[in-house]
Parts: structure tokens; C-alpha cells; sequence
């Protein structure tokens, strides 16, 4: 994708079971994807050909968001699968 | 056959079966040691003289055929850790084999003379005391060993050094399928009062016992099934989800991505180590060295999540089953420490010596805190745990947990409630599991009332972490639905389905309807919660707990947490009406 005015740069991670949807990945390691601006977490989701149903919990910089949340230049997003435990 | 009660008496010698007595018999695991322990131990006594007692028993499902992962164990008395009342959780084999001797509960009482030990052999044919001289000053592993030699197959329920000190900080062990001592009654000092009546271990022969009786078996059955179901299609307790795959652990990276993972000693929410001591690392571990290493354990026989994990070496041999959540925070990213060889040893001297790793970790955070080594030292970490199973003047201190170690090194960021220090998740990012931790009979707990599902892993709806509405009800009502759960015997996890799969939740409260008999539907869940915990606040009051002692301790509402820079914010009022209802508003 080329970057111009009407793209944005988002930091992705991947845990847990997702991390299969980007090829060489780990856990936690970050990678830059870019998107149109105005994209939303369910965007970014579709672009990494992620089954929605999979991503059960996404964080955009820390704060728990949700599919629909609007991504802006710069953001850190976190998507996890279903994880619980004690 | 009516279930009986066996009674231990550790003065005499003598043990005897019992009837049920009616006031009891509605009760099982949590409910029934809690219900036991408020008739029969003093509020008042010293938790390790006398008039302490240990009460064992598995919940109304365990030992029956197949009903999944229910083969839990709830350990009572009252605590040395927290002065008040607890119920100590264990997996392991015990719960089936107590079942199977139609036991609904075991009552260990009385002191033998001083300096004597004794292994308790319980059977179909009552109970033989065996002198233990050969198992004193001896850790859990070779105790397990030692004892399956002579009762090949058994439950061994045992104490490791810690309990025979009485350190606060000792649990009770139960060996699992391999018989190695990684289930743990952990909490709470239960190890100690074990060790104060003289039983340094338990061996349960469930040979010819006469089994569960089934009250009503289509109901059972159509329970299980329910149940069953619900763990098998919810994305986190299936095969190959996340429990399954990663275990527990699975959530050192959401906590830390939510900036509620304790870290260095609960100074920080993040830790720049977490990836290298998650689930997922832990998986790669043992997928990359092999041998013995595995994921998806059982740790007993018919759990159908298998969330447990044998840990190997370089060489694939077993370091340690099993790795939890709790264990890789508490000596990982609570201590700086960002390597799993040293956290699978420390958990495999924790469950050796006798140890809640919980508060293990958490006091070698606070020695880290007060200078006897610095954070992230983990050789240093690895060496303290054998002061406490030689019993030096240090390792005394050390083996009393977080409290005792504070003040023996000046800490004042001391993250305790009742004297139980927090588990792994940081109260002051995510608010709910701090009213529970604040409130529970049990000191701070998170499986006490685990907020955690709704507040970060998007399990029974959704809610902001951050945010302080609606806490308090939230908390009691994880509350009262865990203290039924710990009466039924099933795992814990299994909340995570039914809280999310309505028929769950019906197929639990419908097997536990049809084992007992007792007409207990999904609407029952929450009203005989509540009844627990209410025998459990009425036991902590005439100890001496007042509503000053269910507060989070003061730096969290002085000390920002970053990286969201919040404090602890939930008033004083707010928590006290988690319980109002107890006196009917009143003030106690
Ligand atoms: S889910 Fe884990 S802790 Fe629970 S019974 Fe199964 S193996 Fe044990």
C-alpha cells in the first residue's frame, strides 16, 4: 500500500491464537499496517483477514475498544481471542 | 448410601464416621466447610492451637460419572494468613477419592504430643494412623514418591516443610495424575494448620468405596450434557482454545496490554517482559524442547478443559506442572524477573517446600523492595526459597509472607487486604477485582469474585476496567455465584462458558440438582451464594473484622499507577454496601 495524505500507519499486535493470521509473527510483536484514513478497528481487522467472530477483544492504545472504534495515525492496537484464566 | 462425615481427632487417635446432621446436609465443598467451621471452631482460637481445625470436602458433583472438570476439593479452617475464615481450593485427585468413600466431609482435630507426625491412611475400612517419622523435613515431591510406593494410585494430601514450621504462607498439596505436588490448596496459611495437628499427609484409598450416589439421574444427565456442551463450544474452554492451548497464562498479555499487570512490587501496570513470560511463551517452550513438556494438561482425571501444563527443561525432562497465570506474574513480571526457567524452578521449589506461589512471589517482590536483592535478580530469587525450607531466621520471615516480610524490611507499599496479598491483577486498573479483593471473606482473592471476566476478557457482557460504577454490585455477584461454583465442586473455569451460554449455567445448578436430590434451579445459583458468604462475614465479625478491614491498603489511592496514572477512586461507602445486605443495611 502507498502511503499518502489519505492513509494512516496503525502498530498491531497479535496474541494467542491470532497470531497465525499474520505469517512469522509472535505473540505481542508489533507490525505496522497501514489503512485509509477514517478505517476502524473492523477495517483493520478485515485487511488482516481475521474472522470477526475470532476477535473477541481489542485494545486501541491500552483502552479496551470495540469493532466499530475509529483509528487514528499513530494507534497501538491490541486483539486478543477469547483469553481468561485465574 | 447417606454420605457420612468422618472425624479425625488428632489427640486421641481416633477417628469415627458420623451421620450428616441436618443443619449440614444441604451443603458441600465451600458451603460445607464454611457451614462446619462457623459451628464448630472458635472465631477466636489461635489459628494454630487447638481448637483449629482442618475441614476437607469435595463439592456435590465430585466422583460422579463424568461430570466434567469437577473433581475440585475445598480445604477450610481458619487462617493463620488472615486471622478469619478460609476455604482453600485445590484440583488434583483428592476430591473423586473422598467422594468415592461417601464422604461429604473430612474434620481433622485435636493435637497429638509434641514432635509427633503422622500420615493418615483413610479407606473403606476407616482410618490407620501411621507414624511419618520417615517423611519429617522431607519436600513434597519425595513425600509424594515415598507414599505411592506403599499406596500406588492414591491421593496424597501433604504438607512440605512450611506446613511443619507453620509459615503463614504454607499450603496443602495434592498430587495430580503423574502424582507430582502441583495442586495446591494455596491460600491462606492451610498448610500450617495441618502442620499444627500433627498430619504432615493424608492417603486416600477409595478401594471399594461405595461411590455417588445419584439422586435422580435424568436430571444428571441432562445437566451434564448441558454443561458439557457449553464448555465444549465457548472460545475459551474449548480444545485448542485458549485455556487449553496456552493456559492460564494466557492473560499475563491482556493484563498487560490493559496496563493492569502488577509489576516490580505493584509500582507499575505494565512490564516491559511480559511476552517472554505469557502462555504463549510457555507454549513455545515446550512445542520447541519436547520430551515430558506439554500443554494442555489435565489435572485430574475427566477435566475436559485441561488448562494445565508440564513445564521441561533444555533436555524435554518435567521441571514443574504447572505454570499458572499467578505463578508466572507473582515471580515474573511482579519480581522484574523476564525468565521462565528461573519462574519454572521457583515453582518447582514453591510446590516442593510447601508454598502458595501467590504470596511467595509477592514477598520476594517486597524483600526486592526493601534491598535484600535487587528486581530482576533471579538467581538471587531462585536462593531465597531455600532459606525457607532450611528454616533460617530469614527464610522464617520470608515463609510468612508479604506482611511479616514488610515490616521486617521497613516496606510500606504493602498490596494486602486481610493480610492476603493480591493476586495479578492491579485493583487500581481494574476496579471491580479491588472491591473484591477489599471485600471477600478470604482476604485479597481474585477467584473470590472474578470481575476479571466482564472487566478485561469480555466474558458476560463488557465493562470499562477503569471505571468505578457499578462495581460493588458486580463483585457481589461474582461473589456469591463463586461461592456456589466452589460448592459444586466443578473448576472455576467453567464460569467462563456458563456465564456466557445460558444453558450452561442451568446444566450446572440441574447436576447439582440431580446428584443431591435438592431442588436447586439456575435461579438458586446466586441466593445460596449469598447464604456462604454471609455464614463467612458473621465468622470474620466475631473474630474481630470490622469494615476498617475491608479496604485496599492506602498507597493505592496515593500512588498513581501508570501507564493510565489513576488511583484507587471506589469510596469507603461504596464498599461497605458489597455486604450491607448481610444486616439488612444496618451497621454490623
Ligand atoms: S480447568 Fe485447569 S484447574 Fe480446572 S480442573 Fe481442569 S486442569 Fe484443573
Amino acid at each position: 500500500m502507498i502511503m499518502d495524505e489519505t492513509n494512516m500507519r496503525i502498530v498491531v499486535k497479535l496474541f494467542a491464537t491470532l497470531v497465525r493470521f499474520k505469517d512469522g509473527s509472535r505473540a505481542g510483536r508489533p507490525f505496522e499496517v497501514d489503512l485509509p484514513d477514517g478505517s476502524a478497528v473492523k477495517d483493520l481487522i478485515d485487511l488482516l483477514k481475521i474472522p470477526p467472530q475470532e476477535t473477541h477483544v481489542v485494545f486501541i492504545n491500552n483502552i479496551i475498544e470495540g469493532p466499530d472504534s475509529q483509528l487514528k495515525d499513530g494507534d497501538v492496537v491490541g486483539l486478543f481471542p477469547p483469553v481468561g484464566g485465574g | 448410601m447417606a454420605k457420612k462425615i468422618l472425624r479425625i481427632n488428632m489427640t486421641t487417635l481416633k477417628a469415627a464416621y458420623e451421620a450428616v446432621p441436618e443443619k449440614w446436609s444441604r451443603w458441600a465443598g465451600r458451603g460445607l466447610t464454611s457451614a462446619i467451621v462457623c459451628d464448630e471452631v472458635d472465631p477466636m482460637c489461635h489459628p494454630l492451637g487447638p481448637n483449629n481445625k482442618v475441614v476437607i470436602a469435595p463439592g456435590w458433583v465430585t466422583g460422579s460419572p463424568a461430570a466434567p472438570s469437577s473433581g475440585r476439593t475445598s480445604f477450610g479452617g481458619k487462617s493463620p494468613l488472615t486471622g478469619g475464615i478460609k476455604e482453600s481450593n485445590a484440583g488434583g485427585l483428592s476430591g473423586q477419592m473422598i467422594a468415592k468413600l461417601g464422604l461429604a466431609a473430612i474434620i481433622v482435630e485435636g493435637t497429638p504430643l509434641k514432635g509427633e507426625w503422622y500420615t493418615l491412611v483413610v479407606s473403606k475400612d476407616g482410618v490407620k494412623f501411621e507414624s511419618a517419622a520417615d517423611l519429617v523435613g522431607k519436600g513434597m515431591y519425595e513425600v509424594d514418591e515415598l507414599l505411592w510406593k506403599k499406596y500406588p494410585k492414591t491421593a496424597v494430601i501433604g504438607i512440605g516443610q512450611a506446613g511443619e514450621m507453620k509459615l503463614s504462607n504454607a499450603g496443602i498439596s495434592v498430587n495430580d495424575p503423574e502424582n507430582k505436588p502441583g495442586r495446591y490448596a494455596g491460600r491462606g496459611g492451610m498448610g500450617a494448620v495441618m502442620g499444627a495437628r500433627g498430619v504432615k499427609a493424608m492417603v486416600i484409598v477409595d478401594t471399594g468405596g461405595p461411590g455417588v450416589e445419584i439422586a435422580n439421574q435424568d436430571l444428571f444427565k441432562q445437566g451434564r450434557k448441558k454443561l458439557t456442551e457449553s464448555i465444549q463450544e465457548h472460545g475459551l474452554t474449548k480444545k485448542a482454545g485458549g485455556l487449553n492451548a496456552f493456559g492460564t497464562a494466557v492473560l499475563v498479555n491482556i493484563l498487560n496490554e490493559a496496563g493492569g499487570l502488577p509489576t516490580r512490587n505493584f509500582s507499575a501496570g505494565q512490564f516491559e517482559g511480559a511476552a517472554k513470560i505469557s502462555g504463549e511463551a510457555i507454549a513455545e517452550v515446550c512445542e520447541k524442547r519436547g520430551g515430558e513438556g506439554m500443554m494442555g494438561h489435565g489435572c485430574h482425571p475427566g477435566c475436559i478443559i485441561k488448562c494445565s501444563n508440564i513445564y521441561p527443561n533444555e533436555s524435554g525432562e518435567a521441571i514443574v506442572s504447572c505454570i499458572e497465570y499467578e505463578t508466572t506474574w507473582a515471580m515474573g513480571a511482579n519480581c522484574g524477573i523476564d525468565e521462565l526457567d528461573y519462574i519454572a524452578k521457583m515453582t518447582r521449589e514453591c510446590n516442593d517446600i510447601g508454598l502458595d506461589t501467590i504470596e511467595a512471589g509477592n514477598t520476594v517482590a517486597i524483600a526486592m523492595e526493601g534491598g535484600l536483592l535487587p528486581f530482576g535478580d533471579a538467581e538471587g530469587a531462585f536462593k531465597t526459597f531455600d532459606e525457607i525450607r532450611r528454616g533460617t531466621p530469614l527464610g522464617r520471615i520470608l515463609g510468612q509472607g508479604v506482611e511479616a516480610t514488610a515490616k521486617a524490611f521497613g516496606v510500606s507499599r504493602v498490596p494486602t487486604v486481610k493480610g492476603q496479598s493480591m493476586p495479578a491483577y492491579e485493583p487500581r486498573a481494574v476496579k471491580g477485582i479491588g472491591v473484591t479483593y477489599a471485600t471477600t471473606p478470604m482476604g485479597a482473592d481474585h477467584t473470590a469474585g472474578y470481575t476479571i471476566a466482564p472487566e478485561i476478557a469480555g466474558v458476560s457482557g463488557k465493562l470499562d476496567p477503569l471505571s468505578d460504577e457499578g462495581k460493588a454490585e458486580l463483585s457481589l455477584t461474582f461473589q456469591a455465584a463463586t461461592a456456589f461454583i466452589d460448592s459444586s465442586g466443578y473448576c472455576l473455569f467453567i464460569a467462563f462458558p456458563i456465564l456466557d451460554i445460558a444453558k450452561g449455567w442451568e446444566g450446572m445448578a440441574e447436576s447439582v440438582a440431580g446428584v443431591t436430590g435438592l431442588n436447586i434451579t439456575g435461579a438458586d445459583v446466586i441466593p445460596l451464594g449469598k447464604e456462604i458468604l454471609k455464614m463467612e462475614r458473621l465468622f470474620n465479625e466475631k473474630a474481630g473484622f470490622t469494615a476498617e478491614d475491608d479496604r485496599p491498603p492506602e498507597f493505592m489511592r496515593n500512588e498513581s499507577l501508570p501507564p493510565h496514572n489513576v488511583k484507587w477512586s471506589i469510596t469507603d461507602d461504596q464498599l461497605d454496601s458489597v455486604f450491607a445486605w448481610v444486616h439488612n443495611g444496618q451497621k454490623a
